[in-house]
């Protein structure tokens, strides 16, 4: 889709924005502040899209945009970034209901101990299904430093959990009682 | 991370009851399962017909999008299965991940430019997509909308 197209351009950011959301939701866990970065990102984008290249990918352009945000915001508040298991984890609201599933609140507690770097290449190859090439753009480094950021990930979230197979990774009874009857 | 992020917005009572796995549970019923509406394509098959997905926003209205699967289709759910053989199905066991083309480590050294990276061992790979896809498929508040409107609004504003 041409960038210079002005309906386009609407139509496309229109279509980026759940996913700028769930990515948003990803570096900052927070859906207000998700939202924010996702409003500034449009804003950003639209003032800037002299800059964009046209036929170049405007979804990993968008991405970018969000990500510097999100970092700028967090090198001028001073916050740690990197969650142990502290601020991070206790911004996760759970409720009972919406688990459904004891180990998915396993995995999503293994995602938050991993390094932002980490995660953040997780979720964009895992996750959004960018290639290494398009990550690394979006990440501004190397194309070997992405591979290495999901491999690193990759294992230790399986040491987190560990889980060495899909059999260690099952419904509690209950849940699967709960489920078959839905 | 906040797969499972704190919020302030509203979203539908079915939706905050069902999360991840419950949206697995509709699509593998058949029932339409939020914004995307129970897509059963694969991400290339739509792709390749061109098919969107639709994004709700809170009040109901829609917009077709193209954006990136529903992540519960794409492990190749079926109608009529029972939703925890599906879950099952997704954690893949690692025979199904090895004999896979896409094996993660013969992948990675072999991904190409502009083609997507491979896929994570099916027990990582199938939570983080669904857990993710979850965060998509949420309805998404008319702000976004609304902004865009203004912005437009203003450079019409600025050309006349």
């Amino acid at each position: 889709m041409s960038a210079r197209d002005d309906g386009g351009v609407r139509k496309a950011l229109v279509e980026a924005v759940p996913n700028l959301r769930a990515f948003g939701i990803s570096l900052c866990g927070d859906v207000d502040r998700a939202d924010d970065l996702v409003q500034e990102t449009l804003v950003k984008a639209w003032n800037n899209l002299g800059s964009f290249q046209e036929g170049t990918n405007l979804k990993a352009w968008l991405f970018t945009i969000l990500r510097n945000t999100y970092f700028s915001e967090c090198r001028k508040l001073r916050r740690e970034v990197k969650d142990s298991e502290g601020e991070y984890s206790a911004r996760l609201s759970v409720h009972p209901e919406q688990l459904g599933h004891m180990d998915f609140a396993d995995f999503k507690r293994a995602l938050s101990q991993l390094s932002d770097d980490q995660r953040e290449a997780l979720v964009l190859v895992g996750a959004e299904g960018f290639s290494y090439e398009e990550v690394a753009e979006i990440c501004g480094c190397a194309v070997g430093t992405v591979k290495s950021r999901v491999n690193r990930a990759r294992a230790r979230i399986s040491e987190l959990l560990n889980v060495g197979s899909a059999e260690e990774f099952g419904p509690e009874p209950s849940t699967e009682a709960v489920l078959t009857q839905s | 991370m906040a797969f499972e992020p704190s919020r302030s917005q509203t979203v539908t009572r079915n939706q905050s009851r069902r999360g991840a796995l419950g949206r697995v549970a509709q699509l593998n019923g058949g029932r339409a399962g939020g914004p995307t509406g129970g897509v059963d394509m694969t991400e290339t098959e739509r792709n390749e017909t061109g098919a969107g997905d639709r994004i709700r926003s809170a009040d109901g209205a829609t917009m077709d999008t193209a954006h990136g699967a529903c992540m519960a289709a794409d492990s190749g759910l079926e109608e009529k299965r029972s939703p925890m053989q599906t879950i099952k199905e997704m954690i893949a066991a690692p025979e199904r991940a090895a004999a896979s083309p896409t094996n993660d480590k013969d992948a990675a050294e072999r991904s190409m430019p502009g083609v997507p990276a491979t896929e994570l061992p099916g027990h990582l790979g199938a939570p983080l997509r669904a857990i993710y896809g979850a965060l998509v498929n949420e309805p998404v508040p008319d702000k976004f909308f609304h902004l865009l409107r203004e912005l437009e609004a203003k450079e019409q504003e600025g050309k006349s």
